[in-house]
């Protein structure tokens, strides 16, 4: 009986818990484009396009050899960066994974560019967030962009219909702020 | 301007004229100065279409792509003294029936812009810079980064301190008028006053409002109308010249669906002249997807004027035809001189 009331008592605290976390404000998600320093972008400031070029390749992968960071004193900040990145760059560069699926709403990344997602598991279980500042831009995004991050770099990638398929055509990698501290 | 307007519809599309109302009584006289209203659109995303079991999806959007452009190519081309506004009156995207209820990600939206990129990037284009009020079916989108500059309601003229006399607004605030009554004093003030800007707090209740104000309903079968919107005495062929009033509205001589929220507005205007110091004496709205022009006098023996700018979405007929037409309306208003029109592909 006694051990009836118990879990009686933790069901009633379960739904409290439940209904003032339903209630609860929803923060807004969105993601902020980052300083120059913290930005790989091509050569006068526009993103870079895609499929990755051999030189585009190159100057991202320079930046993820700065651990994502241009002024870096070092060229070899980050030794791992080859062996992390390799595949998703190599990814990038084939038209094909750039197809992306028909509902770019889902909230998990690799629902909505499977393609991509199929050579790279950087982006496993990771939230899409289709909301983008970018305080240099005259206006928002007119087409939202669709955005993941794969822990160290934010990846905003541009997208565009051609013949009634998703494809994706322009990234702006940055260095990501870690959103929380562990402790 | 009027007729520069309605050369650049001619170019793109069959025109029609629904109402015609010239009257210095208007208050809004500068013949330099056009503005332009597109009323609701409810997009969605063809998905949702084909699974929510939609019966009214967007009308002819690729024709509305052609108008916007065809709008952008009016502004830039207007001389350095001329100014050319376009509105969007809210209702753009329908999140209401894309995600059956809020939802508190706002891929939804999103969505619905990826199924329509070339009327989304021509009516978004900076070079037309479209101003967007909020309509019930996206009131949501007021909380997100990319809706900031979207709004609740425009006051005109806008070009100088003079109490304004025409006020712009979604039109939703009627239904609560009508509906809602005891509610409505907390919003009220958050539409009306032109120097009293919300809390983050009174949207989230206007919010709520809009929340309560849909109910239960999916609105498969329809939004607004069941039946086509009656738009009485529309011309039959293409306008080669306006007369100063064509099909206007008014009681005594008007079934009285053609007068709905006429009274409503009416009584919500002289109360916001009264507590905020305005001029009112025109409504712009969209809303309830029945276009027309209704006009009233005013107890002080002017002219109030309710332009309703009709919609994208259902149908509508008029007098004489055989058969309803989709709704494709797009309002005007300089010189003291307001019209709207219905459109078709050519």
């Amino acid at each position: 009986m006694e051990n009836l009331n118990r879990r009686f008592r933790l069901l009633i605290v379960a739904v409290l818990v439940l209904s003032v976390s339903a209630c609860a404000p929803k923060p807004v998600i969105f993601v902020a484009v980052r300083e120059s320093r913290f930005r790989c972008e091509g050569e006068h400031g526009e993103r870079i396009k895609l499929p990755l070029s051999p030189e585009s390749r190159e100057r991202l992968l320079k930046f993820f050899k700065n651990n994502g960071d241009n002024l870096s004193v070092s060229t070899i900040a980050d030794p791992d960066a080859e062996r992390k990145y390799r595949g998703l760059l190599d990814a990038l560069g084939d038209s094909r994974n750039l197809v992306l699926g028909d509902d770019m709403s889902k909230h998990i990344f690799c629902d909505v560019a499977a393609e991509l997602c199929r050579h790279t598991s950087l982006f496993a279980k990771r939230q899409n967030i289709r909301q983008v500042i970018d305080a240099r831009e005259k206006s928002p995004p007119k087409i939202d962009p669709i955005t993941v991050n794969d822990e160290a770099y934010w990846w905003v990638f541009s997208h565009h219909q051609v013949n009634h398929q998703n494809l994706l055509t322009e990234v702006l990698v940055m260095k990501a702020i870690p959103l929380r501290m562990k402790r | 301007m009027h007729d520069r307007l309605l050369d650049a519809l001619l170019s793109v599309a069959k025109v029609r004229l629904v109402a015609a109302l010239r009257d210095d009584r208007l208050g809004f006289p500068s013949d330099k100065d056009l503005r332009i209203f597109i009323p609701d659109i409810h997009l969605i995303s063809e998905k949702r279409r084909r699974e929510g079991n939609f019966i009214y999806a967007s009308n002819y959007t690729d024709l509305l792509t052609t108008v916007a452009l065809k709008l952008t190519d009016l502004k830039t081309q207007a001389a350095p003294n001329e100014t050319i506004v376009v509105y969007q009156l809210g209702d753009f995207l329908d999140l209401w029936r894309e995600a059956s209820g809020a939802d508190d990600q706002l891929d939804v939206a999103a969505r619905i812009k990826d199924d329509h990129e070339e009327l989304v990037l021509a009516l978004l284009d900076d070079n037309l810079n479209s101003q967007f009020l909020l309509g019930n079916h996206d009131f949501d989108l007021y909380r997100w980064p990319d809706y900031t500059a979207w709004n609740r309601r425009y006051y005109l003229p806008d070009t100088s301190n003079a109490p304004p006399s025409v006020i712009l607004l979604h039109g939703d605030i009627f239904d609560w008028v009508e509906l809602l009554p005891d509610k409505i004093q907390d919003v009220f003030v958050f539409l009306f006053a032109p120097r009293v800007q919300p809390t983050q707090y009174k949207l989230g209740q206007m919010r709520d409002l809009v929340v309560q104000s849909h109910g239960s309903r999916s609105y498969r079968s329809y939004i607004q109308n069941s039946e086509p919107a009656t738009l009485g005495a529309v011309q039959s062929g293409e306008p080669d010249s306006v007369p100063a009033r064509w099909n206007i509205q008014a009681a005594g001589s008007s079934p009285p669906q053609n007068l709905k929220f006429l009274e409503s507005a009416y009584k919500c205007c002289v109360k916001a002249n009264a507590d905020y110091d305005m001029d009112l004496r025109v409504a712009v709205i969209g809303h309830t997807h029945h276009a027309r022009i209704a006009t009233r006098e005013t107890d002080a023996g002017g002219l109030f004027t309710l332009i309703d700018c009709g919609a994208w979405i259902e149908n509508c007929i008029a007098d004489g035809d055989a058969n309803p037409m989709p709704n494709a309306q797009i309002a005007a208003l300089c010189g003291n001189e307001a019209r709207i029109y219905q459109l078709a592909p050519r």
